[in-house]
Protein backbone atom coordinates (compact mmCIF):
# COMPACT_ATOMS: atom_id res chain seq x y z
CA UNK A 1 0.00 0.00 0.00
CA UNK A 2 1.47 3.33 -1.05
CA UNK A 3 0.11 6.27 0.88
CA UNK A 4 -1.24 9.13 -1.16
CA UNK A 5 -1.48 7.10 -4.37
CA UNK A 6 -4.54 5.15 -5.44
CA UNK A 7 -4.03 1.84 -7.24
CA UNK A 8 -6.21 0.77 -10.15
CA UNK A 9 -7.89 -1.71 -7.84
CA UNK A 10 -8.71 1.06 -5.36
CA UNK A 11 -10.06 3.40 -8.03
CA UNK A 12 -12.34 0.59 -9.22
CA UNK A 13 -13.63 -0.39 -5.81
CA UNK A 14 -14.27 3.16 -4.57
CA UNK A 15 -15.73 4.41 -7.89
CA UNK A 16 -19.20 5.13 -6.47
CA UNK A 17 -17.83 7.39 -3.76
CA UNK A 18 -15.00 8.90 -5.80
CA UNK A 19 -17.82 10.26 -7.95
CA UNK A 20 -18.89 12.26 -4.87
CA UNK A 21 -15.61 13.52 -3.44
CA UNK A 22 -13.05 12.78 -6.12
CA UNK A 23 -9.74 10.95 -6.04
CA UNK A 24 -8.37 13.60 -3.73
CA UNK A 25 -11.10 12.76 -1.21
CA UNK A 26 -10.30 9.08 -1.50
CA UNK A 27 -6.63 9.85 -0.95
CA UNK A 28 -7.55 11.72 2.22
CA UNK A 29 -9.38 8.64 3.48
CA UNK A 30 -6.38 6.51 2.58
CA UNK A 31 -4.01 8.78 4.51
CA UNK A 32 -6.24 8.83 7.60
CA UNK A 33 -5.35 6.91 10.75
CA UNK A 34 -8.37 6.09 12.87
CA UNK A 35 -8.32 4.66 16.38
CA UNK A 36 -11.41 2.61 17.23
CA UNK A 37 -11.93 1.89 20.93
CA UNK A 38 -14.04 -1.24 21.17
CA UNK A 39 -14.88 -4.13 18.85
CA UNK A 40 -18.38 -4.81 20.16
CA UNK A 41 -21.75 -3.66 18.85
CA UNK A 42 -20.77 -0.13 17.83
CA UNK A 43 -17.22 -1.18 16.97
CA UNK A 44 -18.39 -3.89 14.56
CA UNK A 45 -20.38 -1.37 12.55
CA UNK A 46 -17.88 1.48 12.72
CA UNK A 47 -15.02 -0.83 11.70
CA UNK A 48 -16.96 -2.44 8.87
CA UNK A 49 -17.97 0.87 7.29
CA UNK A 50 -14.60 2.55 7.77
CA UNK A 51 -12.89 -0.48 6.26
CA UNK A 52 -15.29 -0.57 3.32
CA UNK A 53 -14.78 3.18 2.79
CA UNK A 54 -11.03 2.71 2.47
CA UNK A 55 -9.61 4.36 5.57
CA UNK A 56 -5.85 3.80 5.28
CA UNK A 57 -4.98 2.70 8.78
CA UNK A 58 -7.23 1.50 11.56
CA UNK A 59 -6.19 0.42 15.03
CA UNK A 60 -8.80 -1.39 17.10
CA UNK A 61 -8.40 -2.09 20.80
CA UNK A 62 -10.68 -4.29 22.91
CA UNK A 63 -10.03 -6.57 25.87
CA UNK A 64 -12.94 -8.92 25.43
CA UNK A 65 -13.59 -12.50 24.33
CA UNK A 66 -16.57 -13.25 22.09
CA UNK A 67 -19.51 -14.65 24.06
CA UNK A 68 -22.77 -16.12 22.72
CA UNK A 69 -24.73 -13.18 24.16
CA UNK A 70 -22.73 -10.77 21.95
CA UNK A 71 -23.91 -12.28 18.71
CA UNK A 72 -27.28 -10.49 18.43
CA UNK A 73 -25.53 -7.19 17.73
CA UNK A 74 -21.76 -7.55 17.33
CA UNK A 75 -21.97 -8.46 13.69
CA UNK A 76 -18.25 -8.94 13.05
CA UNK A 77 -18.35 -11.92 15.43
CA UNK A 78 -20.01 -15.14 14.38
CA UNK A 79 -20.90 -18.53 15.92
CA UNK A 80 -17.44 -19.85 15.05
CA UNK A 81 -15.77 -17.01 16.99
CA UNK A 82 -17.19 -17.74 20.46
CA UNK A 83 -14.24 -17.94 22.86
CA UNK A 84 -11.86 -15.98 20.57
CA UNK A 85 -10.48 -12.49 21.17
CA UNK A 86 -12.83 -9.91 19.67
CA UNK A 87 -10.00 -7.98 18.04
CA UNK A 88 -8.66 -11.11 16.32
CA UNK A 89 -12.12 -12.06 15.10
CA UNK A 90 -12.74 -8.51 13.87
CA UNK A 91 -9.39 -8.17 12.10
CA UNK A 92 -9.88 -11.45 10.27
CA UNK A 93 -13.25 -10.36 8.82
CA UNK A 94 -12.11 -6.84 7.99
CA UNK A 95 -8.99 -8.00 6.14
CA UNK A 96 -11.15 -10.23 3.99
CA UNK A 97 -13.50 -7.31 3.41
CA UNK A 98 -10.80 -4.93 2.17
CA UNK A 99 -7.15 -5.92 1.94
CA UNK A 100 -6.20 -2.31 1.11
CA UNK A 101 -6.74 -1.25 4.70
CA UNK A 102 -3.92 -1.57 7.22
CA UNK A 103 -5.54 -3.05 10.31
CA UNK A 104 -3.93 -3.36 13.67
CA UNK A 105 -5.68 -5.29 16.41
CA UNK A 106 -4.61 -4.95 20.04
CA UNK A 107 -6.17 -7.02 22.79
CA UNK A 108 -5.87 -4.74 25.81
CA UNK A 109 -7.86 -2.87 28.42
CA UNK A 110 -7.64 0.86 27.73
CA UNK A 111 -6.73 2.75 30.89
CA UNK A 112 -5.11 5.98 32.03
CA UNK A 113 -1.65 4.42 31.96
CA UNK A 114 -1.66 3.03 28.43
CA UNK A 115 -4.05 5.31 26.56
CA UNK A 116 -1.45 7.83 25.36
CA UNK A 117 0.71 5.08 23.93
CA UNK A 118 -2.26 3.33 22.32
CA UNK A 119 -3.61 6.38 20.51
CA UNK A 120 -0.21 7.90 19.62
CA UNK A 121 0.06 8.59 15.91
CA UNK A 122 -3.68 8.39 15.28
CA UNK A 123 -5.70 11.30 13.90
CA UNK A 124 -8.96 10.66 15.71
CA UNK A 125 -10.66 8.38 18.25
CA UNK A 126 -13.96 6.62 17.77
CA UNK A 127 -15.79 5.78 20.99
CA UNK A 128 -17.26 2.31 20.62
CA UNK A 129 -16.90 1.49 24.32
CA UNK A 130 -19.47 -0.04 26.62
CA UNK A 131 -18.72 1.98 29.77
CA UNK A 132 -18.22 5.58 30.79
CA UNK A 133 -15.04 5.18 32.81
CA UNK A 134 -13.10 4.19 29.68
CA UNK A 135 -14.93 6.86 27.68
CA UNK A 136 -13.63 9.52 30.10
CA UNK A 137 -10.07 8.17 29.67
CA UNK A 138 -10.43 8.44 25.90
CA UNK A 139 -12.05 11.89 26.19
CA UNK A 140 -9.02 13.17 28.08
CA UNK A 141 -6.62 11.56 25.61
CA UNK A 142 -8.46 13.21 22.72
CA UNK A 143 -8.38 16.58 24.52
CA UNK A 144 -4.69 16.35 25.37
CA UNK A 145 -3.76 15.37 21.80
CA UNK A 146 -6.31 17.81 20.33
CA UNK A 147 -7.84 15.19 18.08
CA UNK A 148 -11.56 14.62 17.49
CA UNK A 149 -13.52 12.14 19.56
CA UNK A 150 -16.61 10.57 18.04
CA UNK A 151 -18.96 9.54 20.86
CA UNK A 152 -21.70 6.95 20.55
CA UNK A 153 -23.70 4.93 23.07
CA UNK A 154 -26.78 2.74 22.92
CA UNK A 155 -29.51 1.33 25.13
CA UNK A 156 -32.37 -0.85 23.93
CA UNK A 157 -33.89 0.82 20.89
CA UNK A 158 -32.25 4.17 21.75
CA UNK A 159 -28.87 5.66 21.03
CA UNK A 160 -26.89 8.90 21.18
CA UNK A 161 -24.10 10.40 19.09
CA UNK A 162 -22.03 13.55 19.20
CA UNK A 163 -18.78 14.75 17.67
CA UNK A 164 -16.28 16.33 20.01
CA UNK A 165 -13.63 18.67 18.62
CA UNK A 166 -11.13 19.84 21.27
CA UNK A 167 -11.08 23.61 21.91
CA UNK A 168 -14.21 24.02 19.78
CA UNK A 169 -17.03 21.94 21.26
CA UNK A 170 -18.28 20.56 24.53
CA UNK A 171 -16.27 17.52 25.57
CA UNK A 172 -17.82 14.30 26.87
CA UNK A 173 -17.38 15.49 30.48
CA UNK A 174 -19.07 18.81 29.71
CA UNK A 175 -22.17 16.88 28.64
CA UNK A 176 -22.04 13.96 31.08
CA UNK A 177 -20.16 15.01 34.22
CA UNK A 178 -20.91 11.71 35.97
CA UNK A 179 -20.94 8.13 34.73
CA UNK A 180 -24.19 6.22 34.99
CA UNK A 181 -23.79 3.29 37.40
CA UNK A 182 -22.80 0.05 35.66
CA UNK A 183 -25.56 -2.33 34.62
CA UNK A 184 -25.96 -5.10 32.10
CA UNK A 185 -27.24 -3.29 29.06
CA UNK A 186 -30.10 -4.48 26.91
CA UNK A 187 -29.50 -3.73 23.25
CA UNK A 188 -31.34 -4.58 20.06
CA UNK A 189 -28.77 -5.22 17.33
CA UNK A 190 -30.12 -2.65 14.92
CA UNK A 191 -29.47 0.18 17.41
CA UNK A 192 -25.65 -0.01 17.27
CA UNK A 193 -26.21 -0.46 13.53
CA UNK A 194 -27.80 2.98 13.33
CA UNK A 195 -25.49 4.70 15.82
CA UNK A 196 -22.29 3.08 14.51
CA UNK A 197 -23.19 4.19 10.97
CA UNK A 198 -23.75 7.75 12.16
CA UNK A 199 -20.34 7.71 13.88
CA UNK A 200 -18.62 6.29 10.80
CA UNK A 201 -20.35 8.95 8.69
CA UNK A 202 -19.03 11.67 11.00
CA UNK A 203 -15.49 10.26 10.72
CA UNK A 204 -15.67 10.20 6.93
CA UNK A 205 -17.09 13.75 6.73
CA UNK A 206 -14.47 15.02 9.16
CA UNK A 207 -11.64 13.57 7.06
CA UNK A 208 -13.12 14.92 3.85
CA UNK A 209 -14.12 18.28 5.34
CA UNK A 210 -17.63 17.83 3.95
CA UNK A 211 -21.04 18.75 5.31
CA UNK A 212 -21.80 19.63 8.92
CA UNK A 213 -20.67 17.61 11.89
CA UNK A 214 -22.56 16.89 15.11
CA UNK A 215 -20.56 19.60 16.86
CA UNK A 216 -22.18 20.78 20.09
CA UNK A 217 -25.18 18.67 19.16
CA UNK A 218 -26.21 15.56 21.05
CA UNK A 219 -28.30 13.52 18.63
CA UNK A 220 -30.68 11.08 20.26
CA UNK A 221 -32.11 8.25 18.19
CA UNK A 222 -35.47 6.78 19.13
CA UNK A 223 -35.78 3.53 17.22
CA UNK A 224 -39.25 2.81 18.57
CA UNK A 225 -40.77 6.03 17.30
CA UNK A 226 -38.25 6.30 14.45
CA UNK A 227 -37.32 9.84 15.47
CA UNK A 228 -34.08 11.74 15.81
CA UNK A 229 -33.99 14.50 18.39
CA UNK A 230 -31.19 16.89 19.20
CA UNK A 231 -30.00 18.69 22.29
CA UNK A 232 -27.81 21.77 21.68
CA UNK A 233 -24.65 21.75 23.79
CA UNK A 234 -21.92 24.13 24.84
CA UNK A 235 -18.51 23.91 26.42
CA UNK A 236 -18.74 24.11 30.20
CA UNK A 237 -16.12 26.68 31.31
CA UNK A 238 -15.78 24.83 34.62
CA UNK A 239 -15.45 21.37 33.05
CA UNK A 240 -12.90 19.34 34.97
CA UNK A 241 -11.56 17.81 31.72
CA UNK A 242 -11.54 20.70 29.24
CA UNK A 243 -12.24 23.79 31.38
CA UNK A 244 -9.65 26.37 32.37
CA UNK A 245 -9.12 24.54 35.70
CA UNK A 246 -8.41 21.21 34.06
CA UNK A 247 -5.01 19.62 34.60
CA UNK A 248 -4.44 18.99 30.91
CA UNK B 1 -42.79 31.78 34.84
CA UNK B 2 -42.83 29.24 32.07
CA UNK B 3 -40.18 26.68 31.17
CA UNK B 4 -40.15 24.12 28.40
CA UNK B 5 -39.41 20.48 29.22
CA UNK B 6 -38.24 17.97 26.62
CA UNK B 7 -38.23 14.24 27.25
CA UNK B 8 -35.90 11.93 25.34
CA UNK B 9 -35.76 8.25 24.36
CA UNK B 10 -37.71 5.99 26.75
CA UNK B 11 -38.82 8.95 28.90
CA UNK B 12 -41.06 10.24 26.10
CA UNK B 13 -43.18 7.14 26.55
CA UNK B 14 -43.07 7.23 30.37
CA UNK B 15 -44.25 10.85 30.50
CA UNK B 16 -46.59 10.44 27.55
CA UNK B 17 -45.33 13.57 25.77
CA UNK B 18 -42.22 14.68 23.92
CA UNK B 19 -42.29 18.18 25.32
CA UNK B 20 -44.51 20.39 27.42
CA UNK B 21 -44.55 23.83 28.94
CA UNK B 22 -44.73 24.06 32.70
CA UNK B 23 -45.84 27.07 34.73
CA UNK B 24 -43.84 27.45 37.95
CA UNK B 25 -43.56 30.01 40.71
CA UNK B 26 -40.71 32.50 40.61
CA UNK B 27 -37.47 31.02 41.96
CA UNK B 28 -38.55 27.43 41.36
CA UNK B 29 -35.80 24.80 41.09
CA UNK B 30 -35.23 21.69 39.01
CA UNK B 31 -36.54 19.73 42.02
CA UNK B 32 -39.78 21.74 41.98
CA UNK B 33 -40.09 21.13 38.28
CA UNK B 34 -39.58 17.38 38.67
CA UNK B 35 -42.15 17.25 41.48
CA UNK B 36 -44.62 18.95 39.18
CA UNK B 37 -43.81 16.64 36.28
CA UNK B 38 -43.94 13.40 38.27
CA UNK B 39 -47.69 13.21 38.72
CA UNK B 40 -47.84 9.42 38.62
CA UNK B 41 -45.93 6.69 40.51
CA UNK B 42 -44.50 5.45 37.20
CA UNK B 43 -43.09 8.87 36.32
CA UNK B 44 -41.76 9.32 39.86
CA UNK B 45 -40.03 5.92 39.81
CA UNK B 46 -38.36 6.70 36.51
CA UNK B 47 -36.73 9.85 37.91
CA UNK B 48 -36.29 9.34 41.68
CA UNK B 49 -34.88 6.40 43.64
CA UNK B 50 -36.55 4.92 46.75
CA UNK B 51 -35.00 7.52 49.03
CA UNK B 52 -36.41 10.35 46.91
CA UNK B 53 -33.04 11.30 45.37
CA UNK B 54 -32.59 11.92 41.67
CA UNK B 55 -31.51 8.72 39.99
CA UNK B 56 -27.89 8.90 38.90
CA UNK B 57 -29.01 7.33 35.69
CA UNK B 58 -30.95 10.41 34.60
CA UNK B 59 -29.18 13.30 32.89
CA UNK B 60 -30.84 16.69 33.05
CA UNK B 61 -29.72 19.63 30.93
CA UNK B 62 -30.66 23.25 31.57
CA UNK B 63 -30.45 24.74 28.12
CA UNK B 64 -27.03 23.65 26.83
CA UNK B 65 -25.38 22.50 30.05
CA UNK B 66 -25.95 19.68 32.55
CA UNK B 67 -27.46 20.71 35.90
CA UNK B 68 -24.31 19.46 37.64
CA UNK B 69 -22.56 22.52 36.27
CA UNK B 70 -25.03 24.71 38.21
CA UNK B 71 -26.49 23.60 41.56
CA UNK B 72 -27.66 20.14 40.57
CA UNK B 73 -31.24 19.47 41.51
CA UNK B 74 -31.40 22.80 43.39
CA UNK B 75 -30.57 24.74 40.21
CA UNK B 76 -32.89 27.74 39.92
CA UNK B 77 -34.96 28.00 36.79
CA UNK B 78 -35.53 31.09 34.73
CA UNK B 79 -38.28 32.12 32.38
CA UNK B 80 -37.83 30.48 29.00
CA UNK B 81 -35.39 27.77 30.11
CA UNK B 82 -35.42 24.57 28.10
CA UNK B 83 -34.93 21.53 30.30
CA UNK B 84 -33.94 18.24 28.64
CA UNK B 85 -34.37 14.99 30.53
CA UNK B 86 -32.38 12.07 29.13
CA UNK B 87 -32.24 8.47 30.29
CA UNK B 88 -28.76 6.91 30.45
CA UNK B 89 -27.20 5.23 27.46
CA UNK B 90 -23.83 3.64 27.95
CA UNK B 91 -23.69 0.36 26.05
CA UNK B 92 -21.57 -0.13 22.98
ZN1 LIG C 1 -15.43 19.52 28.93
Amino acid sequence: MVLGVLTGNEIARYRRQISIFGKNGQKKLKKAKVFVAGAGGLGSVVLAYLTAAGIGSIRVVDNDIVEPSNLNRQILHWDCDVGREKVTSAKEKLEKMNANVKLEAISATIDRDNVEELVAGYDMIVDAMDNFSTRYVLNRAALSRKIPFFHGAVQGFYGQVTTIIPDRTACLRCIFPEAPPPATPAVVGVTPGVIGCLQAGEVIKYILGMGELLEDRLLIWDGLKVEMDEIPLEKNPHCRDCGSQSSL
Amino acid sequence: MKVKVKFFAALKEVFGVEEREVELGKGASIKDLLDTLCDSPRCRQSVFDDSGKLKMRIQIMKNRLPIQSFDGISTRLEEGDVISIIPPMFAG
